[in-house]
């Protein structure tokens, strides 16, 4: 070192020309170096190893541990999300018990000895791929050929993708289909058999949606689309996920249809031109003319550009949307007004009912859905946030006798308010709207008393609320065997009128 | 005819298998009972000792939509998790009392808690307390808020507080109230103190 610090102070370090002793002492810290930068870089960036498994009722995903260059899964990790199985020792040999699937109280045994490939399912002997382990009283099982141990076992049937890690136990996957519909420009439809919640984002020209829950395949891994914007398609499976990418000429957007069961693909609209993402179709046959940029979608229809959940973002232009959140749907019925009466069919009427209302009175609508279909919170967060609404309202009804409107209360402690102008956290995005909140809510108990309805305004920790970029209340109604207590129209009426008063040019202030 | 000698032996052999046979019996028994005792997680001691103090519960009122502090006296443990389980056994203790201004679901109970750094506690709710909850944006809010704030109260250097079910997240209570978010005990008393 000595010797190079010499040179390096007697010539300019570009005219410095290294006798062949200084290579030799600089070979072993380059070697150092190298193997430093090897052993610091970011590993963290690489995803665990799973497997995911779509079952009928069940989708969860469970770590792959590698032994002896060999890949093994828990058994108890895969078993249980669909029974209840029992793990017992018996000597030197284990016993496995699980419901029958076919036969209500009886069970299937599994007999298995640590460290042999032999095993005994249903009384018939098999052979594992590779020993069974016990690791910190986990039983492991080789990942290869685990279908030869589930289809006796389970008594169904059993589709293992091994090279994409993605098991489907009775049944479960269904294949994707699509359908390019010609034009100018063209869209690409892909239909699905059920509702499908992909996370979606573009790279340059293509838009990559990578399915990790839902159980869809593909049965072609490569499609040529021979169209002026979409060249192509590709589908993977790795380590768990599928993934589908469809290469453009131009940016594509990906907007979900039929309450998800469709994504319908299209050319990307120019990234200037400011605009609402969202609204009704009956909306934009009654206003036509004022709805510049809105992009016409059917009910409970939503735009997803870009990854899922995307930043939300406040609204850039001043056009008044509200969108309605009929609460609950699908498998959440939402409380149990009676045995046969759920809340999500009281709240879905009286959003139609304010729909209705609001649509009387020229201000844009877009429901979150319009028909009894399942829509998660994220959903709704992402489409009521894409609509770029000027307010939301959240409906929900119980068994009671109290009308309540609910301003949105954050579950942390923000000393400051949110700035509108940046971007807004997803959790806490209401904070920037507290105040017009507050305000919406103080209208609406205001128009109810004019139309002789007692209500109170209360204040509550409630999604999707918290990260609604708008003002937002919720309204609960009080509910019985026959439906709504309160004249359902009065209340419609009340809650459209107190809307239309935060309307600029409307009466009321925004 | 059998010699004599021959039939001892044979009946000594008779009764050394027997023998034998109820050994393993009683050893398999045994066995079994081991197992059992293993796998089965209910306490055996009790919990810390602790001197009887006087708890404030942050009580709901559902027919009149307000919060009222009322003092109990309960045997209270100092270490910080058992203390924290402790006030809220005190608290859903109250609840489950006839007649309650807040009615829960029989068994509703408190799985665990487990403080991080004494700041966040982790509170696990039992699956009863859920699946038999009423329905309703304030009814459910009131659980939630009497529940964290009863545990700042007692425990006032909790700053943070998450809710588990049966060591799970889970979206909401019941179908309306938040828990899936991480819930700041100022934020909880701010709403308390509007609703007294």
């Amino acid at each position: 070192m000595k010797f190079d610090l010499k040179i390096c102070t007697a010539k300019p370090a570009s005219t410095v020309r290294r006798g062949p002793k200084a290579r030799i002492r600089l070979l072993p810290i380059s070697y150092c170096l190298l193997l430093c930068l090897y052993f610091l870089r970011p590993v963290s960036a690489a995803e665990p190893e799973k497997v995911s498994v779509y079952a009928p009722h069940a989708r969860y995903s469970i770590p792959v541990l590698s032994f002896d260059g060999r890949q093994y899964i828990g058994l108890l990790d895969l078993i249980e999300p669909l029974g209840t199985p029992e793990l017992k020792p018996e000597g030197k040999k284990w016993k496995l018990r699980v419901p029958d699937p076919k036969s209500s109280g009886k069970f299937a045994e599994m007999e298995f000895e640590q460290g042999s490939s032999a095993i005994k399912i249903r009384g018939r002997q098999t052979t594992l791929s590779a020993p069974a382990r016990v690791e910190n009283h986990r039983l492991l099982l080789p990942l290869h050929g685990i279908g030869t141990v589930l289809i006796p076992l389970l008594g169904t049937d059993v589709t293992f993708h091994e090279s994409g890690r993605r098991l489907f136990l009775g049944g479960a996957a269904s294949a994707i289909s699509s359908e390019l519909r010609k034009g100018e420009p063209s869209i690409l439809a892909l239909h699905f058999a059920e509702t499908v919640n992909p996370n979606i984002h573009s790279e340059g020209n293509a838009l990559i949606l990578s399915f990790t829950r839902d159980p869809v395949v593909s049965f072609t891994e490569n499609q040529a689309l021979n169209d002026k914007l979409f060249s192509g398609s590709a589908y993977e499976e790795k380590n768990g996920v599928a993934t589908l990418t469809i290469n453009g000429s131009a940016p594509l957007l990906a907007q979900f249809a039929d309450t998800g069961r469709t994504i319908l693909i299209s050319a990307a609209p120019a990234p200037p031109t400011p605009g609402v993402a969202a609204s009704s179709p009956s909306t934009e046959q009654t206003q036509p003319s004022t709805e510049t940029g809105v992009q016409p979608l059917g009910p409970g229809e939503a735009v997803l550009p870009g990854s899922v959940p995307p930043p939300v973002r406040r609204p850039t232009t001043a056009m008044f949307v509200v969108v309605i959140d009929p609460g609950h749907g699908g498998s959440d019925t939402g409380a149990r007004i009676t045995p046969n009466l759920p809340e999500k069919e009281i709240t879905l009427s009286l959003a139609r009912k304010l729909r209705q209302e609001l649509q009387t009175r020229h201000i844009a609508v877009s429901m979150l859905r319009d028909s009894d279909s399942d829509v998660t919170m994220e959903q709704r967060v992402v489409a009521a946030n894409l609509a770029r609404p000027s307010v939301f309202v959240s409906l929900h009804a119980e068994p009671g006798d109290s009308l309540r409107i609910f301003t949105p209360v954050l579950p942390t402690a923000s000393n400051s308010p949110l700035e509108r102008n940046s971007f807004l956290p997803w959790q806490s995005a209401q904070g920037a709207y507290s105040t017009e909140s507050g305000s919406l809510a103080s209208a609406a108990a205001g128009a109810l008393d004019k139309r002789k309805l007692n209500a109170q305004v209360r204040p509550a920790f409630l999604q999707p609320l918290h990260s609604i970029a708008a003002s937002a209340i919720a309204v609960e109604v009080p509910a019985d065997s026959k439906g709504i207590k309160i004249p359902e129209d009065r209340v419609a009426g009340a809650l459209a009128d107190a809307i239309a008063g935060r309307k600029p040019g409307g009466g009321g202030t925004q | 005819m059998i010699p004599r000698n021959v039939q001892i032996t044979l009946t000594l052999l008779l009764v050394a298998i027997l023998g034998s046979g109820v050994y393993i019996l009683l050893l398999h028994r045994n066995s079994e009972e081991g197992l059992r005792r293993g796998s089965d997680q209910r306490p055996v001691a009790a919990p810390v000792a602790g001197a009887e103090q006087t708890l404030k519960l942050t009580i709901a009122y559902d027919e009149d939509g307000v919060f009222r502090t009322r003092d109990v006296s309960a045997v209270v443990p100092s270490e910080p998790s058992a203390r924290a389980k402790a006030v809220l056994e005190a608290l859903i203790g109250y609840y489950l009392g006839k007649p309650s201004p807040h009615e829960l679901a029989e068994g509703s109970a408190v799985n665990s808690v487990f403080m991080v750094n004494q700041k966040l506690a982790v509170v696990d709710l039992n699956q009863a307390l859920v699946e038999g909850h009423r329905s309703g944006v304030m009814v459910e809010d009131f659980t939630l808020i009497s529940l964290i704030d009863t545990l700042a109260t007692n425990l006032p250097q909790v700053q943070q507080v998450k809710i588990l079910i049966n060591g799970k997240e889970r979206d909401t209570l019941a179908g309306h109230a938040d828990i899936r978010s991480t819930y700041s005990t100022a934020a909880i008393h701010k709403v308390v103190t509007q609703l007294q």
